[in-house]
């Protein structure tokens, strides 16, 4: 299962962040700290999956923005990995251009629009990309009309 | 102007937005908390516009502040105000919030019931998405009971975007609510049998996360898993169903062994990286949980590590990783297997990353032997040194000792070694792990009889060089190993060379600036020295000096009176005066020696750790009941110091030893001995080899001379580990050569008699004997220890509250919470969409009671089919002809058309079980063959290939390290769709009376096809080959190599209803290896007709084959579908095709090809359409149909045979049937109703038939016609 979906710039604010098991507000900026540091330190020869507590960590880094998503051990790491860059690929296709965080921050809603398509409480919904931007084009078709 | 600044005002506020708050936070670095609070401000007044656009606004920019970790609790109401918004802009920024801000303990969530009950059964499916999602986020136990039904009627909505989150979303209200489980459970397994991939994925999902946790209880679902696992192309799907399998095979090991082989397939086949994985691993936990029995499965293992292998030696670190973690798992049952790829472990401790390396660290703990041991440790010290940053070091230094330690000392042959090794760790800088070394150092030289005078010889030179270790602050972790040090020298004092040295090193004023802990045992073991010293001395005439020592604790012990540490000082000031009491009687010329010994006299026995734990309650003892009568108040302050101080009396009071008389010794000896005894990892002194080491005269490498000469000492005094490597070598190697001398010799004694080889052979573990006479002491436990364990489990999982058994059939009284205050219509509509739509039919929505139970049952039986099948199967010998209706009536019938609708069939569990046993007991054959062998046919028209032996470059399977599990595709929709209609025709297949017979008939012919019939030529078609009874598969083409069966392309399907398109139709073949050999690199390809034409991935081109997307070991079989497009139906085609492949044989591999013909029939774009007797009648009235009919003569078959047949060959339903005459329909793809009016009279039968297309009816009729010639 997935427990939380992180994306946090290079200085390691973070950019979204999702939960998918109720964590404390106060305990999350802890976390995120924590787990930016843990991802933020590695080199970019080390492997992406950190053993962090007692859950995994699967992280990926595009150009300046890290994406870190984590999953209890029951998780299958490269599934996850490979999700993360269908997620990516997903904020690529709908933004049309190379994600940046400014982008995301702008348009925080329809990343969550997204992510909520691809991912709920925890599992993996949806991974096709077209099927994943239906509601998203939608909503873009409602807000013009 | 009021109004004005009124209105300028919201304008502004209107204007910024949430890309105007982070540009603003951007913008205000310096004072961020500041400009927030003015934000938020701003946003509290825009939160009491009435605007309902401002409101969301301001909502949005909470959730981003939020997200930045500011509260915004305080504004739960308003988030509440947006949920509820009409406007579905606004809705979806509401729920956002919602899911975000709200936790289990938000009150307004009580308000948000209806308004999300009334979004669940919004017309728009994305309102409804939106409130699925964000509840799932937020759902609390009330909401979970209030909304389940809703919910659960949303499973069955028509729209699959709906379906999929309504079934996701079943777990978080099960784990909330879990009463729901039960009555939603029959839906919810419906459900992975769903058209749609992606709610068959959610199913999937929610089942795994389920049955992960309680297995137990969805044993009975392995078939239907099984199924899945087979048929779905989906890896996602396909990893979550492995996992899935993982944790149900610990239950039955006989799902374990079927599931070997599919999952082999898989690791052969697979090019995803992640599925791959995942079965490993899944083979992994099968063969742990199978462990035993199962000689035949070593080629699986072989197959994991060789899969790993490949893994680990990738470039890409993930993979490596990975790799590396799933052959821990291995390494743990097998760690034979493992073995044999050290050096590739060894490879990866140079890895440059941390983590890798660490995994490396793990496996190698199982790989040491005795053989190896000291190569490994060597290897890793050089790492110690090499290794930058603590942490990675300090992992190191514990996994030395791990490794060393493990199994009671298993692995060491050489004692000495190991106590070098750990006395080299002792360089490590700024290590926290001094006490580790310290308990080994403790443990080896208490443990180890044998090595004690080599362990206090390097233990005193260690503390002579103290200073060392302690000189530098940072050290400080370290000097934990003096107090070792110091405890080993002082109770094993007898061995010390020279104790006055030492007893001078542990008094030196230094000392006074260690841990109080440690200094507090440096007195202790000061005073155990002195009085081996006085022993030495006593009976020697010159006293000096025994006063001398005396001397010396005197002038040294002050130092320590003087401590801070209560404990250094207590200990201090009582041996000082013991000493000074001492010094008295020396000077009297008083022999003081015997009793100070006794002070310290008696033997320590290691205690295990939990002994205190496990001594058993002697019975009658009650420990809770008082002793005395309990103290009064006001004793109680008085007694407790005095308490305490008993309790730690014990553990300084040596004394106590010497009052147990030699009698309990000498017992507790042999009870020890006892212990020993049956202790495997006690090591036994061997005579011979105590000979080798002792009486070896002549040999110049006795030991410790050498050391002190040869070896560079980094720290004076102190040996290298290598020198004991290199020794130990030469040891080994010389005992081995006395042993052949010894065999030479045996041998030469017996040449007379017989010339029997007597080959030693390369040396195997056993060979290797100990150096020493090594005598590991065992850890005592008390007598009738409870060999308890105690397993906790948390109380407080929810998952707990799940472990429900779902066979039970449902009680009345289980039934969610229905509303019953409001109307039940907006609810039920979805219910009600669904069914028309699924259904398909013509069905007017009045409908007369017979015809609702037999749609009712059609659904029914839809749900039963696969179980029954089953059980007929179990049961074919009672099989009767069953009344199809009378059978189905007596079942439970779901009543799906009220809202209140949640129970299913009850299931009776017995009979569960027994399918499952039976599924079970079935011979491990992949679940293709299986269901090929169900129906697939024998038609044994047999090919012979022109084989072309051009031997080819072998084809890497493509290991590409980002390789993406596939999106679901549409090929899969069809797949799955493809496969509900197999079933039904499987269903229609066993309404025939005679089938037990004709399964025999058909089984017989199985086995026959594969023998004669060589001969025929390539290219024959199915027709000319009696086909036997009902089966769908037909043999394509096969040669000595492979054999391709298809499913006659009858699973036609129209994706998205658009007939402009053409329509598509699935082709489903099944490859069987037939040869010895591996197969791979299949290449399906056909021509093209005008007509149909193969649908080929984007880019390629049309003449481009498409490649299997499996390979096939030996023996194997598996399925792959094929799709193509056909623009007209009504005439029946032909297309050639080739198969080309690669046979791989252990030294040559060679390229064959196969060719085929596929034959669509127009029956194959029938589909099987039920249709009710008065919609039929409208249709025939309508005077849209053209006619047309045909006689079939000396038909001798029963009229219910004969209808059965022309439903399962040509896909037709049976609408009504009265006496010998029946009317039966069907649909072809693209719309075309085909009506049949099928009459019998002797041996006569009449076929009028209608339809709007003639052409097609002809070509339908004509093949109806000959499937009865044949018979």
């Amino acid at each position: 299962m997935i427990k939380f979906v992180l994306m946090v710039n290079r200085q390691g604010q973070t950019r979204l962040s999702r939960y998918y098991e109720s964590v404390e507000l106060n305990r999350r900026a802890a976390l995120e700290a924590d787990v930016v540091r843990c991802c933020l330190s590695r080199k970019k020869d080390q492997c992406s999956f950190v053993e962090y507590k007692d859950f995994r960590l699967v992280y990926r880094q595009y150009a300046a923005l890290y994406i870190v998503v984590g999953v209890t051990d029951s998780e299958n790491e490269l599934s996850i990995y490979e999700l993360v860059h269908n997620f990516v690929e997903v904020l690529d296709k709908y933004f049309s251009r190379v994600v940046s965080s400014g982008a995301i921050m702008f348009n925080l809603d329809r990343v969550h629009v997204i992510l909520d398509e691809m991912i709920q409480n925890g599992h993996i919904v949806e991974t096709n990309k077209s099927r994943i931007l239906a509601p998203l084009t939608a909503i873009d078709k409602m807000a013009d009309g | 102007m009021a109004l004005k600044i009124v209105k300028g005002s919201i304008d502004r506020m209107f204007d910024k937005n949430l890309q105007d708050l982070v540009r603003g936070i951007r913008n205000h670095k310096e004072d961020e908390a500041k400009y927030i609070s003015t934000c938020i401000d701003e946003i509290k007044q825009e939160l009491k516009q009435d605007n309902i656009a401002v409101k969301a606004n301001a909502v949005c920019k909470l959730t981003y502040l939020q997200m930045l970790g500011y509260d915004v609790s305080w504004a739960a109401f308003n988030i509440v105000e947006v949920m509820s918004s009409s406007k579905f802009t606004y809705k979806r920024i509401g729920y956002l919030a919602a899911s975000q801000c709200f936790h289990e303990s938000t009150d307004v969530i009580m308000l948000t019931t209806n308004q999300i009950r009334k979004d669940l059964s919004s017309p728009n499916q994305y309102d409804t998405g939106v409130a699925l999602t964000g509840l799932s986020c937020f759902v609390t136990p009330d909401l979970a009971r209030d909304l389940a039904n809703d919910i659960m009627t949303l499973m069955s909505h028509t729209k699959p975007y709906i379906r999929k989150k309504a079934v996701l979303i079943m777990y978080k209200v099960f784990l909330k609510y879990p009463e729901s489980l039960r009555p939603a459970f029959p839906r919810l397994k419906e459900k992975l049998e769903d058209p749609d991939p992606g709610v068959q994925s959610a199913a999937v999902n929610v089942i795994c996360e389920l049955a992960r946790r309680n297995p137990k209880n969805y044993l009975s679902l392995a078939p239907l898993f099984f199924k899945l696992m087979t048929s779905s192309t989906n890896n996602w799907v396909l990893i979550k169903i492995i996992k899935l399998f993982g944790a149900l095979t610990p239950l039955e090991p006989r799902l374990g062994k079927k599931l070997i082989e599919p999952l082999t397939n898989l690791i052969h086949s697979t090019s995803a990286m992640s599925l791959l994985y995942e079965c490993v691993n899944t083979v992994i936990a099968v063969l742990i949980s199978l462990s035993s029995g199962m000689p035949n499965h070593s080629a699986s293992i072989q197959l994991c590590v060789q899969k790993l292998r490949i893994l680990i030696e990738d470039s890409d670190q993930n993979l490596k990783y990975l790799g590396l973690l799933a052959m821990s798992k291995i390494l743990k049952t097998h760690p034979k297997s493992v073995q044999s790829h050290k050096d590739l472990i060894l490879q990866c401790l140079d890895d440059k990353d941390e983590s890798i390396r660490l995994r490396a660290l793990d496996l190698l703990y199982g790989m040491v032997s005795k053989k190896n041991l000291m190569e490994i440790v060597k290897k890793l010290m050089l790492h110690v040194d090499k290794a930058e940053g603590t942490t990675y070091r300090d992992e190191l230094l514990t996994k030395i000792i791990d490794i060393c330690s493990q199994s009671n000392y298993q692995y060491i042959t050489n004692f000495e070694w190991y106590i070098s090794i750990l006395v080299e760790l002792t360089r490590l800088e700024g290590t926290r792990h001094g006490h580790l070394i310290a308990s080994q150092m403790l443990d080896v030289a208490i443990r180890v009889k044998a090595i004690r005078v080599f362990a206090v010889a390097q233990m005193a030179t260690l503390l002579d060089n103290a200073h060392l270790l302690t000189g530098n602050m940072q050290r400080n972790g370290i000097c934990e190993v003096l107090y070792a040090a110091a405890w080993i020298c002082g109770e094993f004092s007898e061995h010390l060379e020279n104790p006055m040295q030492t007893l001078e090193a542990m008094l030196r004023p230094k000392v006074a600036t260690l841990p109080g802990h440690i200094q507090a045992v440096y007195v202790q073991n000061a005073a155990k020295l002195f009085a081996t010293v006085l022993k030495a001395q006593e009976g020697n005439t010159d006293s000096t000096t025994a006063q001398e020592t005396s001397q010396l604790m005197i002038d040294r012990l002050p130092l320590f009176v003087q401590s801070a540490n209560l404990e250094v000082q207590e200990r201090a000031s009582c041996i000082l005066q013991l000493v000074k009491y001492i010094q008295k009687l020396q000077q009297k010329d008083v022999e003081v020696a015997e009793e100070v010994n006794a002070l310290f006299a008696g033997e320590l026995n290691p205690v295990a750790p939990k002994a205190q734990k496990k001594v058993p309650v002697p019975e009658g003892l009650d420990l809770d009941a008082w002793i005395n009568e309990p103290p009064s108040e006001s004793e109680s302050e008085d007694e407790q110091p005095k308490a305490i101080f008993a309790k730690e009396e014990p553990k300084h009071s040596r004394t106590r030893h010497t009052e147990v008389d030699e009698k309990e010794l000498a017992r507790r000896r042999e009870a020890r001995k006892q212990e020993q005894a049956n202790n495997p990892f006690y090591i036994k002194a061997s005579p011979s080899s105590q000979k080798v080491y002792q009486d070896a005269p002549g040999v110049e490498h006795i030991p410790v001379v050498q050391i002190d000469l040869s070896v560079p000492l980094k720290v004076p005094g102190l040996p290298m580990s290598d020198q004991y490597v290199k020794l130990e070598e030469e040891r080994r190697q010389k005992e081995r050569a006395e042993k052949k001398k010894k065999e030479k010799k045996k041998r030469k004694e017996k040449r007379s008699g017989r010339g029997k080889k007597h080959d030693s052979g390369p040396e195997s573990e056993e060979d290797i004997t100990p150096a020493h006479q090594v005598d590991i002491v065992t850890e005592e436990m008390p007598e009738n220890a409870l060999p308890s364990d105690d397993d906790d489990k948390d109380p407080n999982d929810p998952h707990k509250a799940l472990d429900i058994d779902l066979d039970k059939p449902l009680a009345d009284s289980e039934k969610l919470p229905v509303r019953s205050h409001r109307a039940a219509e907006a609810a039920k509509s979805p219910v009600e969409d669904g069914e028309t739509e699924n259904a398909t039919s013509l069905e007017p929505k009045k409908k007369s009671s017979k015809e609702k139970r037999e749609k009712k049952k059609d659904k029914d039986r839809d749900r039963k089919k696969s179980k029954e099948e089953k059980k007929k199967k179990k049961h074919k010998h009672e099989e009767k002809e069953e009344d199809l209706l009378g059978g189905q009536a007596d079942e439970p019938v779901v009543q799906s058309e009220e809202a209140s609708e949640v129970a299913a069939p009850p299931t009776s569990t017995s009979a569960e079980v027994s399918d499952l046993d039976f599924w079970l007991s079935n011979a491990p054959v992949p679940s293709n063959t299986q269901e090929a062998a169900t129906v697939a046919a024998a038609a044994a028209s047999e090919a012979a290939a022109a084989a072309e032996a051009a031997p080819e470059p072998e084809a890497p399977a493509g290991t590409a390290p980002d390789s993406e599990p596939d999106e679901p595709k549409d090929a899969e929709m069809e797949e799955t769709k493809s496969s509900k209609h197999k079933k039904k025709k499987q269903k229609k297949e066993k309404e025939e009376k005679e089938k037990k017979k004709k399964k025999k008939h058909h089984h017989h012919h199985h086995h026959g096809d594969g023998g004669g019939e060589e001969s025929v030529q390539n290219g024959t078609v199915e027709e000319e080959e009696p086909l036997p009874p009902m089966s769908n598969y037909c043999l394509l083409a096969e040669n000595s190599y492979i054999k391709m069966m298809m499913e006659d392309a009858d699973q036609v399907y129209d994706i998205q209803g658009n007939l402009q398109d053409g329509s598509q139709v699935v082709v489903s073949v099944i490859f069987e290896n037939k040869c010895d050999s591996f197969l791979k690199s299949m290449e399906f390809n056909v021509l093209d007709s005008l007509n149909s034409k193969l649908q080929r991935p984007e880019g390629s081109g049309p003449h481009d084959g498409l490649t299997v997307p499996f390979q096939l070991p030996p023996g194997v079989s598996n399925e792959a579908r094929f799709v193509f497009t056909v623009q007209s139906i009504v005439m029946p085609q032909k297309l050639k095709g080739t198969l080309t492949f690669i046979v791989k044989n252990e030294d040559s591999s060679t390229h064959e090809k196969l060719d085929f013909k596929l034959h669509f029939t127009c029956t194959s774009y029938l589909i099987t359409t039920p249709c009710y007797s008065d919609a039929f009648a409208k249709l025939l009235e309508s005077g849209d149909l053209k006619g047309s009919s045909v006689r079939l003569e000396g038909v001798n078959m029963p009229f219910h045979h004969l209808l059965a047949r022309i439903c399962f060959h040509h896909h037709f339903s049976v609408v009504e049937r009265i006496d010998s005459c029946a009317s039966m329909y069907s649909r072809s793809i693209q719309g075309h109703h085909v009506c049949l009016l099928v009459k019998t009279s002797a041996q006569t039968v009449s076929i009028d038939a209608k339809c709007d297309e003639p052409t097609l009816l002809g070509n339908v009729l004509d093949e109806i016609k000959q499937t009865f010639s044949q018979c």
